[in-house]
């Protein structure tokens, strides 16, 4: 009887005093035991002087436009599966210049198409500054990376193209 | 006899007619197939120190899933629905300068996650040079958009942050 009591006293012990220690010394740390998980990555945004104009571009490719006003135009994924948001830039600053090749670009996203060949002959119709194609050694698929006449590149892949990715 | 040549004859013309209307979409590139554009499972980041430069995304609770042998680090996201991938920047480039806001960068990508304030206070720890908090006038969310130590900006939102678009 005796050592039951103590076994609660332990318990209440450790719950209200060492645990909640702990996980103040994680928050200072930075190390705590939940970390935020990233769940997707549905929304890329683009950001031009003249998103109205640009968008004209991503039109041409065959991306479809949900809506739009005067700060921006919205384009929907497939089966509203992501979006690309084409809006405002800062007024102070401009588009990226030239680039020879998809390495120059800090961030690049990829899309996947149901038709490549489709894509790269509309870009090249709608006047494309830059079209890249990298062959995967590991999978043999191809992936075009393709710039806007900003100078922004985007990547487009065959569905399907990481059998490691589950994609709708 | 002459219900099956006024048959052959329709179906004569139809095919001449359908011709000439393919050919004429081929030249204005209006086709009626347009490629659909089905995900945005991948986001490339391109620096001169991917394994440098993956420390930052690992301290914010991103999970690295392997580094290859050239040295780029592959981070899946959960579920394996997408993937951030940390690439080699062409050698003859700089990654952007300081930004002071989330409109001075061209393409930004948008992740979804958990816990935007355990996001938030793990990039402060790990000395983001940038952190601005948009909030959207129509539904009651926050999105935050963090930079990393070379000033690429992603946006960091609740899960299922726009219900027009079913994420996992």
């Amino acid at each position: 009887m005796m050592r039951s009591n103590v076994n609660w006293v332990v318990i209440f012990f450790l719950l209200y005093f060492v645990m909640p220690y702990g996980t103040a010394a994680q928050k200072l740390t930075g190390d705590t035991d939940t970390p935020p998980l990233f769940t997707s990555s549905p929304t890329i945004l683009l950001r031009s002087p003249d998103p109205l104009k640009l968008a004209e571009f991503y039109l041409a490719l065959g991306m479809k436009e949900a809506r739009r006003h005067e700060f921006g135009v919205y384009i929907y994924l497939e089966g509203n599966h992501g979006s690309l948001e084409i809006l405002m830039m800062d007024s102070n600053t401009q588009p990226g210049g030239p680039k020879t090749t998809r390495t120059q670009q800090g961030v690049v996203t990829i899309f996947e198409t149901t038709d490549q060949a489709e894509v790269v002959r509309r870009a090249k119709l709608a006047g494309s500054p830059l079209i890249e194609r990298w062959n995967s050694s590991e999978r043999g698929h191809s992936i075009y990376y393709i710039a806007d006449p900003e100078n922004n590149i985007f990547g487009f892949a065959p569905r399907y193209h990481n059998p490691n990715i589950d994609v709708p | 006899m002459s219900i099956r040549n006024t048959f052959a004859a329709t179906a004569l013309t139809m095919f001449a007619l359908l011709g000439a209307s393919t050919s004429a979409q081929e030249v204005t590139g209006n086709t009626t197939s347009a490629p659909l554009f089905t995900s945005t499972p991948t986001i490339l980041l391109r620096t001169p120190e991917p394994a440098l430069l993956s420390k930052f995304y690992e301290a914010l609770g991103m999970r690295i899933a392997r580094v290859s042998e050239r040295g780029s680090v592959f981070i899946y996201l959960e579920g394996n629905v997408g993937s951030l991938e940390i690439l080699n920047m062409d050698p003859n480039t700089q990654p952007g300068g300081p930004k002071t806001s989330r409109t001075q960068q061209g393409v930004v990508a948008i992740f979804e996650t958990t816990d935007q304030e355990e996001v938030v206070r793990r990039a402060r720890v790990a000395g983001s040079p940038m952190i601005e908090k948009w909030t959207s006038s129509q539904a009651e969310i926050s999105i935050y958009y963090i930079a990393d130590p070379e000033n690429n900006i992603f946006g960091f939102a609740p899960r299922h942050h726009n219900s027009n678009i079913p994420t996992p």
